[in-house]
């Protein structure tokens, strides 16, 4: 009997389905990979076994008996165990005052420190980790050690099933096989795991089975040493490409590079990244999640100190020291997050489109109301955002429309180079095929674009050509008669010949 | 067993428990201020006796009790605008009860009565703040005006009776020498060092150091603040018996200084207004400090010209230290998070 299970799981979010009828069990003394592309729908699946969403229907079967989690604590309780990438641990305090919070040990009603810290000592060499001292406050800690006492404070409630959802991804390669070791001891005791990461071999040599999603769908179970990678790269890829992107046109036989960048480096999360975007180009930023693209479009866009390397703009040097320089030399970011960093919530519709251009609209300071609303009218229609008014609050249209909104504002600076992040992300498919169109569009008009997409079929739909990132590394170039599913997910993998990654 | 962990302690790797200076050096520039007045202080002052001791002792005592309080506030991340009227709410409160006939049973009352009073304020600031979910600085600042208000009702104008023989029992000199109010700071350090083994003090700093952590970690924190708050009330009363018993009179004006004030030490010793960080030890000298400048400046020739100003200068002081403590920012290297 498995001692986890999820039976026909359906989850939606607004008009985009993450989760249709998908089903995978997990048996006791087992370590269970969970694999997909972007958007697949292994960590929704992943937040509604423990209890951080609620399905939509469905049901979670733990050790035969039904079960609805209501909140991370009673998914705990039962035995169900999350180590999330963003780490759960209260900086301020101790190692040992983390691992122990909510359950001290007390003498006399006081919390009996010595008691804890030896108990702190000893669960960490119990689970291999004696090099982490217990007295030190977790904010100074290295981020490897963080995610190792995350991992111990989870193994410490002694849970069922332990789930990791890309947890190794700060550790390196020795402390990873060290893990893994103490790991395979727990799931010899008939212990469960639930292991999901981006690198392929860590699944390979750590997993027993794993289970591949696909668009919300689960599309098979494979005992992972008796599959090839191919094979596993195949049911990740899926359904043929729909023909909802502009067509693309011959590229000049003479390219003008006009942002070229040289060994741009943000240790961890950025190294040594060279490339080339050229006029009228745009250029995919792919790979899995969270392997540097973000940062590089904020590295690039001034908002990371501390950046080596050289970046030029028309061949001159662009300094990164902060947006507002960056946006005088007419670039222009299309943030992550459009409620927070994109848009003014708010503010108006009028008002948004006009925030980066004030100065450009004002007489002596004072905003000349024509010539905003010319402006926010012209963009209200070029762009087709459906408001009731340029006057309408922000916040209240439809998500499609604010993304309009927050590209919007961008073209009344008239940019020549675009750091788009992820734009057409949780929008309506309506909406994305128009800004698809509205970015050929700007890129035939001469201006470059930068888009990192989750998707790896805008990348291969949309774009020129398309660099893949691993780890902060771009480990390869895909070419326009290399942009395909296979070559792209077998980049996103890590799986590329060693010749390819450059030095 | 301090020798066995110490042993332990050898074999860790890579990140071990900063250097004490480096850990405390919030407190440590506060002491560093504070030891500055205080010499100054001595060079100056004409001569320098118990009775200058017991002056400056009491002086800064009130304030390093609300001090206390609003640790905790701010220990998780909220604040608490309440505190002064809190001081005065109490004051009034004791010297309103207060009956010549029968001193010291009306006085026993009145003190009971107004720390039973600081606490059920700060009970209900707590249950706003954590139940409606609303801004601990709104909440406060309304039940702020709310004290107040109460305050002159029970006082409407300075007076009351407050027997001065039971005042010098906290303000007065033991031995002819040693302030008395000395002990009450030793007996406020002994429940510091207590309280900050409870699990309820691990909790409290846990919220303001990421509230989320916290409650993903099976924390109660609606209770743990309605505690914190409550405990807040308890010490801005009791700061109010303290500031009773050195003006041997109650006036619902003469608290309102240490809300602010209150917020201004706690920071000068350390404290983030962000939550998490913060102790009363450092509170001590925030307290003492801010007290101290306008003493030490009256020695001062420029200051008796303008004595008015002596705002200009604590305003100066808390700046320069809470800048020197924010130098650490410049290391963030991701711009957004330095906002």
């Amino acid at each position: 009997m498995p001692v986890l299970s999820a039976e026909r799981i359906s989850k939606r979010f607004g008009g985009v389905v993450a989760l249709d009828e998908a089903s995978f069990s997990c048996e006791p003394g087992e370590i269970h990979a969970l694999l997909g592309g972007n958007g697949a729908g292994k960590s929704t699946m992943v937040k509604i076994l423990c209890g951080v969403q609620p399905a939509d229907s469905g049901t979670i079967t733990l050790a035969g008996e039904p079960v609805t989690f209501a909140s991370p604590r009673a998914a705990i309780a039962r035995g169900v165990v999350p180590v999330f990438q963003e780490l759960s641990l209260v900086p301020d305090l101790t190692v040992a005052e983390n691992l122990f919070l909510n359950r001290e040990p007390r003498r006399l009603g006081f919390v009996d420190r010595g008691s804890m810290r030896r108990e702190t000592s000893a669960l960490l060499a119990r689970y291999g980790f004696p090099a982490i001292d217990p007295n030190v406050v977790v904010r100074d800690l290295p981020l490897a050690d963080r995610q190792l006492v995350e991992i111990a404070k989870a193994m410490s409630r002694d849970p069922k099933v332990l789930i990791l959802d890309e947890a190794t991804s700060a550790l390196g390669g020795r402390e990873v096989q060290h893990l893994f070791d103490v790991l395979r001891g727990y799931r010899d005791l008939g212990k469960s795991i639930i292991f999901i990461s981006h690198r392929m071999d860590e699944v390979r040599d750590f997993c027993d089975r794993a289970t591949v999603f696909r668009d919300g769908v689960d599309v098979g179970t494979i005992d992972v040493d008796r599959s090839e990678s191919s094979e596993i790269v195949r049911m990740m890829i899926g359904r043929q490409l729909q023909d909802v992107f502009p067509p693309r046109p011959a590229r000049p036989a003479a390219e003008k590079p006009r942002l070229s960048v040289e060994n741009l480096t943000w240790a961890p999360a950025l190294q040594d990244v060279s490339f080339h975007l050229n006029e009228g180009e745009i250029l995919g930023l792919a790979g899995l999640d969270g392997q540097g693209q973000g940062d590089l479009l904020l590295s690039l866009f001034g908002v990371y100190a501390g950046t080596s390397g050289v970046v030029r703009m028309d061949g001159e040097q662009l300094s990164l020291n902060g947006p507002r320089g960056v946006m005088a030399r007419k670039a222009a970011l299309i943030p992550e997050d459009r409620k927070t960093q994109g848009l003014i919530l708010p503010l108006s519709v009028r008002e948004n489109i006009a925030l980066p251009v004030l100065p450009e609209l004002s007489t002596l300071s004072v905003v000349r109301q024509s010539v905003e609303n010319n402006v926010a009218g012209n963009i209200i229609r070029q762009l087709s955002i459906k408001t009731p008014s340029m006057h309408a609050v922000v916040g209240r249209l439809s998500g499609g429309n604010q993304q309009k909104v927050a590209i919007g504002k961008w073209l009344v600076t008239k940019a020549n180079v675009y750091l788009m992040y992820d734009p057409t992300r949780g929008i309506d498919v309506g909406t994305k095929q128009e800004i698809y169109q509205l970015m050929r569009e700007l890129a035939t008009n001469g201006a470059s674009i930068l888009f990192f997409s989750t998707d790896s079929e805008e990348i291969i739909g949309l774009c020129d050509r398309a660099l893949v990132m691993f780890e902060g590394r771009v480990v390869q170039e895909l070419g326009p008669d290399q942009l395909d599913k296979e070559h792209l997910m077998a980049a996103s993998l890590g799986l590329v010949a060693p010749e390819a990654i450059p030095a | 067993m301090a020798a066995a962990d110490a042993a332990v302690q050898s074999t860790y790797r890579g990140a071990s428990t900063r250097p004490f200076v480096v850990r405390n050096a919030r407190v440590i520039l506060a002491y560093a201020i504070l030891i500055v007045l205080l010499l100054v202080y001595w060079q100056k002052a004409p001569q320098f006796t118990a009775r200058e001791w017991r002056s400056i002792s009491n002086q800064g005592m009130t304030l390093t009790i609300a001090s206390l309080g609003q640790l905790l506030a701010v220990a998780t991340g909220g604040i608490d605008l309440s505190v002064g009227s809190m001081v005065a709410l109490s004051n009034c409160i004791i010297a309103s009860m207060g009956d010549p006939e029968n001193p010291d049973r009306s006085l026993a009352l009145g003190i009971v009565a107004a720390l039973a009073a600081g606490a059920f304020g700060g009970f209900c600031n707590g249950v706003l703040i954590a139940y409606g979910r609303l801004q601990p600085i709104i909440v406060t600042l309304a039940s702020g005006y709310i004290f107040a208000g109460i305050a002159l009702r029970v006082q409407p104008n300075p007076g009351g009776s407050v027997p001065f023989q039971r005042a010098d029992l906290l303000t007065g000199l033991q031995w002819d020498k040693v302030p008395r109010s000395l002990f009450v700071l030793i007996a406020l350090l002994v429940f510091w060092a207590l309280f900050k083994r409870t699990a309820l003090c691990t909790r409290i700093y846990a919220i303001g150091s990421n509230e989320g952590a916290a409650y993903m970690s099976g924390i109660d924190v609606v209770r743990t603040k309605i505690w914190t708050y409550t405990l807040t009330g308890f010490f801005a009363a009791l700061a109010g018996v303290f500031l009773t018993a050195q003006t041997a009179s109650g006036d619902a004006n003469a608290g309102l200084v240490y809300s602010l004030n209150s917020i201004a030490a706690v920071v000068l010793g350390g404290a983030s207004l962000a939550g998490g960080v913060g102790t009363f030890v450092g509170a001590i000298a925030g307290a003492y400090t801010l007290m101290l400048i306008p003493s030490v400046l009256f020695f001062f020739d420029f200051y008796k010209q303008r004595p008015l100003s002596q705002e200009l200068y604590k305003g100066l002081i808390l700046l320069a230290a809470v800048s020197a403590g924010a130098l650490g920012v410049w290391r963030i290297r991701n711009r957004l998070e330095r906002l």
